[in-house]
């Protein structure tokens, strides 16, 4: 049985030997501030600065989200209540922060996918983090760009159990 | 043209059919050749190639049978970008070997084309364990 230490080891590995390939990606984007990129950056700010009016405003009235912390998939209101859950003052840190990622526009259309961390910490609790996949899919409306899905997977689902015997 | 859900849905099942076709599955077609997949398999992101040379990997006559069944579709269609999001399951049984079973959520982000067909730009096939074990983990 692999304890969280050694879990936590494998997934490290596993990222270091995926960042060259995933960072001549990342070199390869060009910043455009009207595209789905600078949107995506846009609410990751919102996010890391707490303006969670900002963070839910880049949403589509019919967002979906597939969030770590759940098998079941949440409408944009449920994933509010999720992080309503979360985030009553009950954090000392918490922070959503993106590593790689590549950017592609499909005329109306956008697509962010890469990889992130969620790291915090919670009051009276140790440091929590958790490393993930995850691929957006954006909607340039009358709005602007908007994010219509927000798919996170967790790296430990990619090791653990592949093809299994 | 493509634009409802139902034909958006049934693009995204007929992909994972996997039915060949002139030498190409039918997932080569859906992928537009600048997608990326997240493989419920793999710890780095594929691009198209990358893919197709996992699947080829895995069949290559070395399956008794294998599909991925899809449960619970739900679809989303906003202008001419839609979403297709499902809970599935690999099963399988490889020759010389037991039967194989893994649960997940799938997601596909799609554009309609200029020749009206559904494309993805990207798939994820997430595994169901990771957002069970160590969800919000202390």
């Amino acid at each position: 049985m692999l304890t969280r230490r050694d879990q936590l080891k494998l997934m490290t590995g596993a990222l270091t030997l995926a960042s060259p390939f995933i960072s001549a990606w990342t070199a390869a984007s060009e910043p455009d501030s009207s595209g789905v990129e600078a949107a995506f950056n846009q609410m990751v700010g919102a996010l890391k600065s707490g303006n969670l009016d900002g963070f839910y405003g880049a949403m589509h009235p019919a967002f979906t989200m597939i969030d770590e912390d759940s098998p079941f998939r949440m409408s944009k209101a449920e994933f509010q209540d999720h992080i309503g859950f979360h985030v009553s003052g009950i954090w000392e840190s918490f922070e959503w922060k993106p590593l790689t990622f590549e950017s592609r526009e499909f005329g109306s259309s956008g697509t962010i996918t890469g990889f992130a961390t969620f790291r915090g910490k919670p009051r009276d609790a140790g440091f929590r983090i958790r490393h993930l996949m995850f691929a957006q899919t954006w909607a340039r409306t009358s709005a602007g760009w908007e994010l219509v899905l927000w798919h996170q997977s967790p790296v430990d689902g990619h090791i653990f159990g592949v093809s299994p015997t | 043209m493509s634009t409802n859900s139902e034909q958006l849905e049934a693009a995204f099942l007929g992909a994972f059919s996997f039915d060949a076709e002139e030498g190409l599955t039918a997932f080569e077609k859906f992928l537009d050749d600048n997608a990326t997949v997240i493989d419920d398999d793999q710890t780095n992101i594929l691009d198209k190639a990358g893919w197709l040379d996992h699947f080829a990997f895995h069949s290559a006559k070395l399956w008794e049978s294998v599909e991925i069944v899809h449960y619970d579709i739900e679809s989303q269609i906003i202008g001419e970008t839609g979403v297709v999001t499902s809970n599935y399951t690999i099963r399988g049984k490889p020759v010389d070997d037991g039967f194989r079973l893994r649960h997940g959520v799938c997601s596909a982000s799609c554009y309609l084309s200029k020749d009206g067909e559904w494309k993805a730009m990207s798939v994820v096939l997430g595994p169901m364990m990771s957002y069970v074990r160590n969800a919000s983990s202390s």
